[in-house]
């Protein structure tokens, strides 16, 4: 039925969206296709391509607008000493809209935790219960304090536009591990999408079939044009005798015009997309969790309803086998803020944001790890950039791109660690400094991928999801 | 062990340099360096702090120890780092041949022999020139057996390669195919079904060339390779980024590509216009227009406008800015990736990086905005309200004549002294003139119209007693010799001891038509010595630049006890314009555009000044006098012709001769420095706006007479690439056409032509394309018509196994490529079979979506109404792109993605493809339509199935088709049939 290695890749690609049921990487790792693939190790443990992977999913937990290190994470008791007093760290301090204020410790306190004692602030108090799954990343350093190209450098690794999430290299890389849902699938917050918009989970170069698929639960179409409008000719029957009379149609067609697996493609895209039909609203169903899982997740409660209901559905796509999910806390820019941007007041606004997120990400963590699923599937939880450890305006904090946390838990990850750290303001990183081609990195490491080896020639250039930096980060792996 | 003891006793035994070189060096082993090495391990490069281009450096080694043990290969790093199975070096790149690390090892054994003084340089790009930077010449056409099937030189070159392979021509589609395949190809529409039986039946042996003819005749042709250049110069309708804007005046240059290619306007005009229209040809309303080229792409609104200046985002915003627009113009003119070479010299083309900066130095005064544009319109509209304007101004002069002619002694008196005074001024002699001014003084922004407000205002520390303040203008150098620049027609100094002026004293209130032109003399205020910290000076009418209008001052003083006690102190602005010889802080640096002012004790300074203001004083007091003798009845006459051209004037004001247009925005140009690692904090040598030392014969430093003039910049960059000795211009757009004939260019990677690239299929036909199209006249329609009445376009696209054995890619073109439309097609296509599709042209894009303003934007794609807004439903060229928000349905079927050059479309098959065709309300919506269009004009159901199939597919329904249609038509309504046919492979691939 193929005619050549090339034509079936084409083919392959075509279907590889994840509905394709061909482990797509795994056939193209395995056949040397992969893009510089010279003599690559067989994918011997969970479809690694280039060694063996510790994991196999991935979960991105992103707050949009910057959620802020020193008020969850980055403890400094220097902080709370020169509270009040001018912030004078040092050299000339440039930022985003103001000029800087006082030196401000956060409204939260601080209490140390687990088996690590890591420090943790009050507005993250669930969170801190799962401190000795989670490897720490203080030192992390964005390459733009804008929260546009900051948003990009994040999700795709360059802080322009037009190049593909981390979520579609990851499908491009490993292909699909179930037949009937996408690979790469992204939950917007339900107020809004962050800076970019669906930008941020764009297949950019890739073919499209590896891009986020946007799912709004609730909707009527919680997939794009999942289901047809209302409109009574529009019925089963119709469909299901529709759908026969047009593979007859495209087989007659295709009768004519050997060598051309586009067409087949197209014919077999038919059944996948009815397959996507009946799997689509039963992973959103809720109704088979337990009480006591939805109170997890708190769903129970309306300020965590929202990110607890997407993380639980989270968990549910990672169930079923799908690759990479991506969770946004957080939407635009307005007012009243919803989203991390608190240049306002972070007591107010933080405060919120924290609630919001702290029992749902806690829950998505446990309940991972109670289905044994926590030790294949890597959480990542991140931001644009962090927040400055001064005022602005008396109670709000600037954007600081100079040091921000993120952490990540899970499959091939060391618990209860920290690697890096930012000196003694939370002002600026200062041993180890982290970028995120460095987080890129070491998941695409876990996943059993060499990040200088995952590559697309487009326009002349093999592009890299860690464009031309990157470093695994040995030191929070297992 | 490779240990430094060894080095050291190495060295010590005789050292490299002094082994005899029996010249294995360096016809062997200097070259391997060279070619392969000294790139990354060169003198600057050092790459693991490792230099491979001297003996010393070599032996002294990098971070993992000495490069080479002179007399021991197997203890050389060097040796054991480019040899084994998967050696480490060289990275990302074929390893060496076991030859060349054979000779490496000699040269080692033999004690690493190294001429005296020799240092290697990276030498990778010498010996042949790469393919694409040849000079180009016509090749002959080649010579083939089957004569028969040559229509022109295109197929000969063509079948050459097929006989040298051995394979043959696939045999000619039948002419239903041809009309579908020419039809979407020219126009991405479907014939319609008339036109198909027209074309069957015409027996003329030139029916295929008609056909060609009448195609590319029609204005449906320049919204389809229109279209082709939007992807590839990535036009969108909004900025980008966060907080994506509305670019509304975008589309005059999205009209101006689809016009130039229905007026197949000459390839080296395009390129210039598009480059530089408003430098070439200040007059063409498409000058400015076509400049929307450079502003095409996303735009960071918030690191331009919310950004502060003097910040590093700042400036990494206009790096950013300057890279979209050069890489742009590179990857669209001559198919290279040049934005590579912003960090580092490019890797694998011989593209420095101080060429990259010269290109940078091109954009260097080139921002994006909208931008006044004449119109043809706007002119009519506005000649027409200036007509009334002029006649009330004359109505009003006559008056003001009567009132100029009244006179009484006092009046003549007044009249006497002025005279004198002004002679007493002109004889009074200048300071002698300080030394030349290193700045102009303050700028506003520049404004469309005069009646702006913009305010300047220095800050004196302190409130302090004011005896005088004089208002220096402006007379820019680099600017047309321009006295009093800027100086505003009306405008107060106001003192104040805050900043906002909420409570402030008028020193001084002018309008200036009423005065005498003050030209280059400064304004004297002499207050009563009031106390104030700041002082003001508001413009309420503005200075007439160009087409627009501006406040600017050359230098502000204020005398305070004979002391100028505004020197060096801060000042603020309403808005300003902070480059090159303009800032705020040049209002205050002791200079005027020209000099330096003349001391404040200065005497014949002082007599000047005196004069000055009693100038002003006796012209106030004359205008008072003259005033009092005026009757009432002229005086009401006056007020009533006064009220009269004020109204008309705000007309005149409110229709400018100009619409806008998202376009270049020339500013003076930035300075530009080569950047350490394309780092903004690490600034080198200045960088002088050129193009790429890589083409042989044309100069790659502009010599510019005048290189603050941003325009001659741009200028000099487009007669660069449209030059005809430039090759790659011409091989990349005959490439770029053969593309979209074919599928598939000649070189597939259309906006490639490096080492990165692949490499023409047909390197003879590409360059005889170029030669032909290039001095042929550049005609599009030529070189379309060319390509498409071949031999080789006209082949059928079926299949021949044993071709595809030699060939299954089709490279050779053995047979015609089926392609399946792109997402316009398919959306017109459904327009059309629906007889829904509105041919209007032109015009503001229309929205596929609903549009909530916001702080960041909100385009919303699930608001089905606006499928039934007026003029949705025009061909998809014309909608309203956006950059963030992608139209989910056409994203779906791969529409080119506004964010990137985007040379050829990814065709990717998927289910949610399959669904969107299914059950997007477009779909359905259109499907009903089309079901009614069939009932209005057929009244028998099989009627309306065999035309629906001639409609959507091309031919009618063979018999068990129409019977089952029919059947399913009639069960599930006639929509649900329409529906299906859009669904077909037969409808979406053209053979």
């Amino acid at each position: 039925m193929f005619r050549s290695l090339l034509d079936r890749r084409t083919f392959l690609w075509q279907l590889g969206g994840g509905l394709g049921g061909i482990a797509l990487a795994h056939l193209l790792g395995s056949e040397g296709l992969l893009a510089n693939e010279q003599s690559a190790p067989r994918a011997e443990l969970n479809g690694g391509v280039h060694h063996r992977a510790k994991a196999k999913r991935v979960v991105q937990l992103f707050m949009s607008g910057a959620a802020s290190q020193c008020d969850t994470f980055d403890y400094k008791p220097l902080l709370i000493e020169k509270h009040g007093q001018p912030f004078d760290p040092g050299g000339k301090v440039e930022l985003f809209q103001s000029v800087p204020g006082a030196v401000m410790k956060s409204p939260w306190g601080w209490k140390q935790y687990g088996d690590c004692g890591k420090w943790m602030s009050d507005l993250v108090p669930q969170l801190a219960s799962c401190v000795d799954e989670m490897a720490f990343l203080p030192a992390m350093i964005s390459k733009s304090n804008v929260h546009g190209p900051a948003t990009f450098l994040q999700s795709t690794g360059f802080v322009l536009p037009g190049f593909p999430s981390m979520g579609s290299w990851v499908s491009y890389g490993l292909g699909s591990l179930n037949q009937d849902l996408p690979s790469f699938v992204v939950l917007p917050d339900s107020r809004g999408f962050a800076p970019n918009g669906p930008g941020n989970w764009s297949a950019g170069f890739l073919p499209a079939a590896f891009q986020g698929t946007m799912v709004r639960p609730g909707a009527k179409n919680p997939i794009f044009d999942l289901f047809p409008p209302d409109d009574p000719s529009l019925t089963q029957e119709s469909q299901r005798d529709g759908l026969a009379l047009l593979n007859q149609l495209n087989r007659d067609h295709r009768a004519t015009r050997e060598g051309d697996t586009r067409l087949d493609a197209r014919i077999a895209s038919y059944e996948l997309a009815a397959r996507l039909q009946l799997s689509a609203p039963e992973v959103l169903d809720l109704k088979g969790e337990s009480a006591a899982t939805k109170t997890l997740y708190g769903l129970d409660e309306p300020i965590t309803e929202d990110f607890g209901r997407n993380c639980l559905i989270a968990r549910r796509l990672l169930e079923r086998g799908v690759r990479f999910v991506q969770v946004w806390s957080g939407a635009d820019n307005g007012f009243p803020r919803r989203n991390w941007d608190s240049h306002e007041d972070i007591a107010r606004d933080h405060g919120e944001m924290g609630r919001s997120m702290d029992r749902p990400a806690t829950a998505l963590i446990k309940d991972l790890k109670a289905r044994g699923l926590l030790d294949d599937t890597i959480v990542i939880w991140t931001t644009e950039f962090g927040r400055m450890p001064c005022s602005q305006g008396g109670k709000g904090r600037d954007h600081n791109p100079f040091t921000f946390t993120s952490w990540l838990a899970g499959g091939g990850i060391k618990g209860g660690v920290t690697h890096g750290a930012s000196d003694a303001w939370s002002y600026k990183a200062e041993v180890n400094p982290t970028y995120g081609y460095d987080l890129h990195a070491t998941v695409l490491s876990l996943l059993g991928i060499d990040h200088e080896r995952l590559t697309f020639r487009h326009n002349g250039i093999d592009r890299r999801l860690t464009d031309v930096h990157g470093h695994v980060i040995r030191e929070i792996v297992t | 062990m490779k240990t430094w003891l060894m080095v050291v006793l190495a060295s010590s035994l005789g050292g490299i340099a002094r082994a005899a070189d029996d010249g294995s060096f360096t016809k062997e082993v200097a070259p391997i360096l060279e070619k392969r090495c000294v790139y990354c391990h060169g003198e600057t490069t050092r790459k693991g702090n490792l230099a491979l281009s001297t003996a010393k450096t070599m032996l002294k080694g990098g971070d993992g120890g000495p490069a080479i043990v002179p007399g021991n290969p197997d203890e050389s790093l060097l040796i054991d780092m480019v040899s084994g199975d998967k050696p480490e070096m060289p990275q990302k790149a074929p390893p060496l041949s076991q030859h060349e690390i054979e000779s490496l090892r000699r040269w080692i054994a033999a004690g690493a022999p190294w001429p005296d003084g020799l240092a290697l340089k990276d030498r990778r790009f010498e010996g042949e020139v790469w393919w694409a930077f040849r000079p180009l010449s016509r090749p002959a056409v080649p010579r083939v057996k089957n004569l028969g099937w040559i229509r022109s030189p295109v197929d000969a070159f063509v079948l050459s390669t097929l006989e040298q392979k051995g394979l043959t021509p696939g045999p000619e589609a039948d002419r239903r195919t041809l009309i579908r395949r020419l039809t979407y190809d020219l126009h991405g529409l479907p014939p319609t079904p008339d036109e198909i039986e027209a074309f069957l039946k015409d027996t003329r042996p030139d029916a295929y060339e008609q056909l060609v003819d009448r195609l590319l005749s029609s204005p449906r042709y320049g919204e389809r390779w229109g279209r082709h250049w939007l992807d590839v110069v990535h036009y969108g309708d909004t900025h980008g980024y966060d907080k994506d804007k509305r670019r509304d005046h975008a589309w005059p240059y999205r009209d101006y590509v689809i016009r130039c290619f229905n007026n197949d306007v000459p390839y080296a005009r395009f390129i210039r216009e598009q480059l530089a229209g408003d430098v070439f040809f200040p007059g063409d309303p498409n000058g400015i227009i076509a400049t929307g080229f450079i502003a095409a792409g996303p735009w960071d609104f918030v690191g331009h406008v919310e950004l502060r200046e003097g910040t590093v985002d700042k400036l990494k915003a206009r790096l950013n800015d300057r890279d979209d627009m050069l890489a742009n113009a590179m990857s669209t003119f001559q198919s290279l990736t040049v934005h590579c070479a912003r960090c580092h010299d490019h890797k694998f083309d011989p593209i420095p990086q101080k060429d990259y900066y010269r290109l940078q130095a091109v954009f260097a005064g080139v921002d994006r905005g909208d931008r006044p544009r004449p119109s043809p319109d706007a002119v009519a509209r506005r000649a027409a309200i200036v007509g009334k304007r002029d006649q009330a101004a004359s109505r009003l002069l006559a008056i003001e004549r009567k009132i100029a002619a009244l006179s009484s002694p006092e009046v003549l008196q007044l009249d006497q002294t002025l005279k004198g005074l002004r002679q007493q001024l002109a004889d009074t002699p200048h300071p002698a003139p300080g030394s030349a001014s290193p700045t102009n003084g303050y700028h506003s922004h520049i404004h469309p119209k005069p009646e702006a407000n913009a305010w300047v205002q220095v800050d004196l520390g302190r409130s302090l007693p004011i005896d005088e303040v004089r208002l220096v203008p402006a007379r820019p150098t680099d600017f047309r010799d321009a006295p009093g620049f800027g100086f505003p027609t009306a405008f107060r100094v106001e003192l104040a001891d805050e900043p906002t002026f909420a409570k402030s004293q008028i020193i001084a209130q002018e309008s200036r038509p009423d005065v005498p032109d003050v030209e280059d003399e400064p304004f004297v205020v002499r207050p009563p010595r009031p106390t104030a910290r700041f002082v003001r000076v508001s413009a309420s009418r503005l200075w007439k630049r160009l087409e627009d209008y501006v406040f600017a001052l050359g230098e502000l003083e204020v005398i305070s006890d004979g002391t100028n006690v505004a020197r060096n102190q801060p000042v603020q602005a309403l808005d300003s314009i902070e480059a090159g010889r303009w800032s705020k802080r040049n209002l205050v640096d002791g200079f005027d555009s020209r000099h330096m002012r003349p001391a404040t004790d200065d005497v014949a300074e002082g007599l000047r000044n005196n004069l000055r203001f009693e100038i002003h004083r006796i012209e106030r007091e004359r205008a008072r006098s003259l005033d009092a003798l005026i009757d009432p009845t002229l005086r009401a006459e006056r007020e009533t012709a006064a009220a009269e051209l004020a109204a008309l004037e705000a007309q005149v004001q409110a229709t400018p001769p100009t619409e806008l247009v998202y376009a270049a925005q020339p500013h003076p140009p930035r300075p530009i420095h080569v950047l350490r690692r394309g780092d903004v904090e690490q600034p080198g040598d200045e960088a002088r706006p050129g193009a790429l030392s890589c083409i042989a014969g044309l100069d790659f430093e502009f010599q510019l007479s005048n290189p603050s003039d941003e325009g001659s910049r741009r200028a000099a960059l487009a007669d660069w690439i449209a030059n005809s000795s430039n090759p790659l211009t011409w091989r990349s757009i005959v490439n770029r056409a053969w593309h979209y004939h074919f599928g598939r260019g000649l070189v597939d990677t259309p906006n490639d032509f490096g080492r990165n690239g692949s490499l023409p299929s047909h390197p003879s036909l590409l360059d005889w394309l170029a030669v032909e199209f290039r001095d042929g006249g550049q005609s599009f329609k030529a070189l379309d018509r060319l390509l498409v009445t071949s031999s080789v376009y006209r082949q059928a696209s079926a299949d021949n196994s044993s071709h595809a054995k030699v060939d299954a890619d089709n490279r050779l073109l053995w047979r015609m490529n089926r392609q399946r439309l792109d997402a316009e097609e398919v959306r017109d296509s459904v327009l059309a079979a629906s007889g829904a599709l509105d041919l209007t042209m032109g015009g503001p894009g229309f929205a596929l979506f609903r549009f909530k303003d916001d702080h960041s934007p909100i385009y919303d794609y699930t608001a089905s109404e606006v499928l039934d807004l007026p003029g949705v439903r025009r061909r998809t060229v014309y909608r309203f792109t956006v950059r963030s928000v992608p139209n989910p349905f056409l994203d779906c079927m791969d529409s080119a993605d506004p964010n990137a050059n985007v040379p050829v479309r990814n065709t990717t098959i998927t289910a949610l493809q399959a669904l969107a065709m299914l059950n997007d309300l477009f779909v359905v919506k259109q499907s009903k339509e089309f079901a009614t269009r069939l009932e209005r004009e057929f009244d028998d159901p099989q009627k309306q199935i065999n035309a629906a199939f001639k409609l959507v597919l091309g031919r009618a329904p063979r018999l068990d088709e129409l019977a089952a249609f029919a059947t399913y038509s009639r069960q599930h309504g006639l929509p649900n049939a329409c529906r299906l046919l859009f669904n077909a492979n037969e409808f979406l691939f053209i053979d």
